[in-house]
């Protein structure tokens, strides 16, 4: 936690709402989303309970209620009718543009990361490879959603394919609660957008009092309600009466679950008020990248999803991982003045008045050879102490490296230009005296062709056990 | 002849009690310091029923599904003899296993051999036969008993000694112990939930603990205990046994650091005010008023101990009485360890936002310091809003 986001939880705490991390908006907002949130049968997750799906605020949700969650027949039929639904909506983003790109991508909205790691994690992987032929079959359609929604699982950060809720407000607001208080979706809501004449902690209060998001239902309702209606179900004998519970469950878990469909429409309008940071484009243009290439598998008939990673492909997944951690970060910084301002308020970054420069300045370099290193003198805002030799980037132009100099007792930073703006044709790019800058350590990403892994690195090799017990 | 009750017992009164298990110790170490935590705990204090009475909201029970699947898989697992543990056991910790001769010693299996003994009598009956166990078991191996389920031992908790009800299945082969512990949550390819799994390691770090306690009480040396454990999980979404090994020995060492830091509940309920004690608690059925009443009298006699809000605590059962506290006490603890951490000796929310802004002096060289991190926080935020470059 940096110094500036404890300074934005004590002003969230003293002035009892959320106060915002990012003046951007750092997702990319569908304008066609698909809402979903659902309940699994409480230690069981491979037993859907319910479902409740939707692509507008206004219409009345769908949901899918399985009447004895662990009936594996019951559970078919309900996923067939989510499946051909959720495939219908898929079907929506199959346009391609004259490149053969997608012209849009899908978006699963969630509650939370746990919602996403359920569906799209565990029933994606348990339902991908079910046969639709042979004994006890599953409707090929199950399948074939469940290809789709190993697609959306383990997605990379800056992928705005699925957006859990409470994660991205978390990245865009601070709260004056305990941090994991933040996962709970109705909760985190009440501090961001709290009902008029209340506040955030009273919002948050009341908040925690509704049912659950999910996917683990309410455990003092599973008692009170749901036990009693599955006993019902049991107890029921011929069609009418069967149905006549499955309304009443239904309408039961309508209830449960319409609260975190309304809160995660309420998240995507706080997140759209916010205007989209410059960066968001770009990453939404990979997403769209992504979905076009599984589209590719899925008409092949190659998607397939692995479900233990060879070493060497998951050293080579948490390469990727990072870089694109990094990257996220990056843009992020570059895009919006508050998420650059908490690398300033670190350390990492140096914000200051430029008040000298010499942009004719030439040294020796270590080969003896003469060369152009103009120099720019920083009167920095906030104490600055990296030491010499560190590298920065000006922030409105990260093409431009300066190397921090030894530090005089006057309090100035001085800082000489290696790259970037060191040329006839760049040198406009170097701050003038009275301009205000930032220099941050994110500079532009090189965009070398990622090396390919071939030899598993020694953080993934593995040790056989025949060979550990050798070796005792 | 003393028959004085001892401070734990007369601060809690008529409360029902609650002995401990592994998880409320494992529990409690979540929210290290916290000097409340620790004497409820010593004094094996009824939690959830305090937690209820005093926020006047029911607990969260389990869900009936979650432990139905829990006991259908336990009951799958122990079926048929152990068949399924011992060839597991022999097949995950390499033990030669000939014969199973097995002893349960739950309350319940006991009951009958030893009509009408009950509450701590009971509990020391099992923890005698615990130890009786052991010793044969050391004694002469190739007869004694050599698998014993739940298991009654001893543990040192904040100066008290403490019953500890095993949930463990322990195998007795070849002259040491070697702990099984059975979890009802999926291993889905190879990997379980995390926080599930971490949650299940300490858990059994404080048998293994409280086993090798045990040890050095009958002379033995406590590596007879073997802390690479074997805990079993069903394999992907299936009933199917599957197990992992873990050693848990590094855990079982930070366990035996940690327990001796616990402060000592007898001196810090020394400290509270003379004749402070939990209300009884009100019979089922009771009136709003009566059960309102008795939350007052617990609120009131809990505020004599000092709490330690931090991050560890949403799993307490208190949680919300002191989320509540903390927050009138606009206390940065409120915002969790790493901000209370950045503000270091300042506690209140106000006096920090002050400090930050430059609005109060610091009082001392450790205020300055903090003052200094806070009034950066500060600047960069107006540093944002004036538009940065």
């Amino acid at each position: 936690m940096n110094a500036l986001q404890t300074h934005q939880a004590l002003l969230a705490a003293a002035e009892r709402r959320a106060i915002a991390k990012t003046t951007r908006r750092h997702v990319h907002l569908s304008p066609r989303p698909l809402i979903l949130v659902g309940y699994h049968l409480a230690g069981d997750p491979g037993a859907p309970l319910a479902l409740m799906w939707g692509t507008s605020p206004g219409e009345e949700p769908h949901c899918i209620v399985v009447p004895e969650p662990r009936n594996r027949g019951l559970r078919f039929e309900a996923l067939a009718e989510f499946a051909a639904e959720f495939l219908a909506y898929l079907s929506e983003f199959e346009g391609r543009d004259e490149a053969g790109m997608c012209l849009d991508a899908p978006q699963l909205v969630v509650p939370n990361a746990a919602t996403a790691e359920w569906l799209c994690g565990i029933v994606g992987r348990f339902t991908r490879n079910l046969r639709a032929d042979g004994d006890a079959p599953a409707p090929p359609s199950v399948p074939m959603a469940g290809k789709h929604l190993s697609f959306f699982a383990d997605l990379m950060p800056g992928s705005s394919l699925v957006l859990a809720a409470t994660d991205a407000l978390t990245t865009h607001w601070q709260t004056g609660q305990l941090p994991s208080e933040d996962l709970n979706l109705a909760a985190l809501l009440g501090w961001i957008d709290p009902p008029t004449g209340t506040d955030g902690p009273q919002a948050a209060r009341a908040g925690e009092a509704s049912p659950p998001a999910g996917p683990d239902s309410d455990p003092n309702w599973d008692a009170k309600t749901l036990a009693e209606l599955i006993k019902e179900w049991h107890g029921a004998d011929g069609d009418a009466s069967e149905f006549a519970v499955r309304r009443e469950i239904e309408g039961e878990i309508r209830e449960q679950l319409a609260p975190a469909w309304a809160d995660c429409w309420r998240a995507l309008d706080r997140l759209d008020s916010l205007p989209a940071a410059e960066h968001v484009i770009s990453r939404w243009q990979s997403d769209r990248r992504n979905w076009t290439d599984h589209c590719d598998r899925i008409a092949e008939d190659r998607a397939y999803f692995r479900n233990i990673p060879t070493p060497l492909q998951a050293a080579m997944r948490l390469k990727i991982l990072e870089d694109r951690t990094e990257h996220l970060q990056r843009e992020m910084a570059w895009d919006d003045p508050l998420v650059m301002a908490a690398a300033v308020a670190s350390g990492e970054a140096l914000a200051g008045r430029v008040v000298a420069a010499e942009p004719e300045r030439r040294t020796r370099n270590a080969n003896g050879r003469t060369v152009r290193r103009p120099l720019i003198t920083i009167e920095p805002t906030l104490e600055f102490s990296r030491p010499a030799g560190t590298t920065l980037f000006l922030s409105t132009n990260p093409g431009v490296m300066l190397e921090m100099l030894p530090s005089d007792p006057s309090g100035l930073i001085r800082a000489e230009a290696c790259k970037g703006a060191n040329q006839n044709n760049t040198i406009g790019f170097l701050p003038n005296p009275g301009d205000e800058v930032v220099l941050s350590p994110y500079g532009k990403p090189e965009f070398y062709k990622r090396s390919k892994l071939e030899v598993i690195p020694w953080t993934h090799q593995q040790i056989l056990e025949d060979e550990s017990e050798e070796s005792q | 002849m003393t028959n004085a009750p001892g401070p734990l017992e007369s601060f809690r009164g008529e409360f029902p009690r609650q002995p401990l298990n592994a998880r409320r110790v494992a529990g409690a170490l979540e929210a290290p310091g916290c000097q409340r935590r620790t004497a409820l705990d010593a004094a094996a204090v009824n939690l959830d029923k305090l937690g209820s009475l005093i926020s006047g909201t029911p607990t969260d029970r389990q869900s009936p599904f979650a432990l139905t699947r829990g006991n259908q898989f336990e009951q799958q697992v122990v079926a048929n003899g152990m068949a399924e543990i011992v060839s597991l056991a022999r097949r995950h910790l390499n033990l030669e296993i000939p014969e199973v001769r097995q002893h349960d010693l739950s309350a319940s299996a006991l009951q009958e051999a030893y009509p009408g003994v009950t509450g701590t009598k009971m509990n020391e009956l099992r923890a005698r036969l615990t130890r009786q166990r052991a010793e044969e078991m050391l004694a002469d191996p190739a007869h004694a008993y050599n698998l014993i389920r739940h298991a009654m031992t001893r543990l040192d908790f904040g100066g008290e000694t403490v019953y500890l009800e095993q949930d463990v299945l322990a195998f007795a082969i070849g002259g040491r112990i070697h702990v099984v512990e059975i979890k009802s949550y999926p291993r889905i390819d190879g990997r379980a939930d995390p926080t599930k799994a971490s949650a299940t390691v300490r858990q059994t770090a404080v048998y293994a603990l409280s086993l090798q306690q045990l040890m050095l009480e009958i002379g033995a040396q406590p590596d007879v205990v073997n802390t690479t454990t074997m805990i079993v999980l069903p394999e992907n979404l299936s009933f199917r046994p599957t197990a992992v090994t873990i050693d848990i020995d590094m855990y079982v060492r930070r366990l035996r650091r940690q327990l001796a830091s616990v402060p000592r509940a007898a001196e810090i309920l020394d400290a509270i005010p003379a004749g402070t004690r939990l209300p009884a608690h009100p019979p089922n059925g009771a009136g709003a008023d009566e059960l309102a009443a008795a939350g007052t009298a617990a609120r009131e006699a809990l505020a004599a101990l000092p709490p330690r809000f931090t991050d560890g605590c949403v799993s307490c059962p208190l949680f919300h009485h002191c989320r509540d506290e903390a927050e009138l006490h606009r206390s940065t603890a409120r915002l969790g360890s790493a901000v209370a951490g950045a503000c270091g000796n300042v506690t209140d929310i106000a006096a920090a936002i002050d400090l930050a802004e430059g609005r109060r002096e610091p009082a001392d060289a450790s205020e300055a310091a903090v003052a200094a991190t806070l009034a950066r926080g500060a600047a960069a935020a107006r540093l944002a809003a004036g538009g940065l470059a």
